[in-house]
Parts: structure tokens; sequence; C-alpha cells
């Protein structure tokens, strides 16, 4: 088991910015295991489907981002829909702006609001963000940085 | 005059914060005082120098276009005459770092800031762009 989940940091350190996200999931075996479905994975089903960058892209964080906080409470079509307003609200949505989602065949909603645009010394954007989930009437909520790849790629910076 | 041109700019980059960002969502005019509310975290009404940072540094990453990290003339096209673009980029290469724009915007903060407090109000700003002739 442990060594399942320091296979599991070395894939979420080659995808992150920094490091600081593994200490975090180190110390929650959970959220590693879900975190790193989500978001390797979900790229690489995007990636393997043919889809376009912006696609990917949204797979990767929305999953990263999600897989975090709830596992594998979410199916398929949350995932996605989460995905999608995570990515939208990196690229295109002013901080203090909330993007909302909602699954009507599952019942679960959440959002993603960019809390936060900053610029690192090499010229990339980060941008710090809070995210909600609502499970059967319970709200789950996370907080975490994401930055800009030149691909334009968000990839998690820690969570 | 200087001051009036940068007044401009302050005014235009906020609004491009919502520009950017309605995208296809709704085609209604940007407000810049809906953009300042937005902005005043602590509900205050008033924009401190880290509000006012954090504002401006998310009108940056909107105008600029592909997100290469600096702003180019073609990016401020409408809002800035080449002239105060010209005067903002001290390196003189074209391309204006995220630095010399905020260098250059908090330096109209201060104008704005006429009471020396530490933030400014949507009426100092109002203020500002009467005194500056806009």
């Amino acid at each position: 088991m442990r060594k399942g989940i320091l296979k599991g940091c070395a894939v979420v350190t080659l995808v992150a910015v920094f490091g600081t996200g593994c200490a975090t999931m180190q110390a929650n075996p959970k959220t590693t295991i879900g975190a790193v479905g989500g978001g390797t994975v979900g790229g690489l089903i995007a990636a393997a489907a043919g889809g376009n960058p912006a696609a990917i892209a949204a797979s990767v964080i929305g999953g990263m981002l999600l897989g975090g906080l709830v596992g594998n409470l979410l199916d398929e079509r949350d995932k996605r829909l989460a995905s999608e307003a995570a990515y939208r609200a990196m690229e295109s949505t002013p901080t203090g702006k909330p993007v909302a989602w909602q699954n009507p065949d599952s019942g679960h909603s959440g959002t993603v609001t960019p809390t936060k645009t900053y610029q690192s010394a090499n010229g990339t954007y980060c941008r710090d963000y809070q995210a909600t989930v609502l499970i059967d009437g319970k709200q789950e909520r996370a907080t975490g940085t994401a930055c800009r790849q030149p691909d334009g790629n968000w990839q998690i910076a820690n969570s | 005059m200087r001051q009036s041109l940068l007044g401009a700019l302050m005014v235009a980059m906020a609004l491009v914060v919502f520009a950017g960002s309605a995208g296809a969502q709704s085609p209604t005019q940007p407000d810049w005082k809906e953009s300042f509310r937005l902005h005043d975290r602590n509900h205050d009404g008033r924009i401190d120098r880290a509000e006012f940072q954090d504002w401006m540094t998310d009108a940056f990453y909107f105008r600029d276009s592909n997100h290469k990290g600096y702003l180019v003339q073609s990016d401020l096209q409408g809002t800035l005459s080449p002239e105060v673009f010209k005067a903002m980029n001290r390196k003189g290469d074209g391309k204006l770092t995220m630095k010399e724009y905020l260098n250059a915007l908090f330096r109209d903060f201060d104008a704005i800031d006429v009471n020396g407090d530490g933030s400014i109000t949507i009426e100092e700003i109002e203020a500002y762009i009467q005194r500056s002739g806009k």
C-alpha cells in the first residue's frame, strides 16, 4: 500500500508545477488515489479519443481538482461537466466569479471560482481557486492553485 | 496630461476583466463599477493596494492575447495610444511586462488616492477621471 502511494505521488509531481501538492496527498492516501486517477487518466483518455487541446486541458484540471476533492463519488458525466467548468473558470473567468455545473441525472452540482491571479517569475500565469461540490445535500470544499502551461493546459500546483 | 492618459488606461483595463470573462455569456456592456465591487473582497467600499494589484493583474491576464506573459501594443488597441504604451514600456522592447504595467498603474492609484489613506473608492476614481478631463 505504501509503495502504491509513493508511486502515485511521483505521478502527481510530474504533473504538478510545484511539488507542494505531493506532501498533502501523501497525508491522505485516499485523496491521492482519487487525484491521480482523475487527473492523469482523464487527460490520457481525452488524448486517446482525439480530443482537442482545450478538451484535454479541461479533463486534466477538472479530474485533478475534483478527483482530490471527492474521489470516486462522481460519475463520468459529473466529471466531464466539472472539468469543463474548471477549464472555463481558469481560462476565461475573472477573479471572484463562480462557474457552476450541474448534472440533472445524478443531482450533483458544483462551482469553481478563481480567487486570485498572478504571474510567476518565468511569466507563467497561475490562479488560485475554490471548488465546491454538492453531493446528496452535502457540500465539499477545496482550494488550490493551478498554473497555465504553454500548451494551454492548466496544471494543479497544490491541493 | 500623462495622468489623464493613465487614468483612461486604468478604467479600460478594469473593463477588460469583464469583457474578457463574459465571452458569449453576456452581451451587456461591461461596467467598471461592477468590476470594482467584485474585487473589493472585504466589501468595505474601498479598494486597497493589494486588492488593486489583484484587480489589475486579472486585467493584464485577460488583455494578454495567447497568454504569452506580456502585452504588446495590439493587445491594448483602442484603449491606449502608442505614445503611452511606449512611455510605460521602460525597456523599449515592445513587450510590456507585468512589472512595467503595475508600476504605471500604481502611479495612477496614488494620484486617485488624494487623501492618502492607501485605498480608493468609486467616488475617488470618478473624481480622478473628471480631473483628468475624461
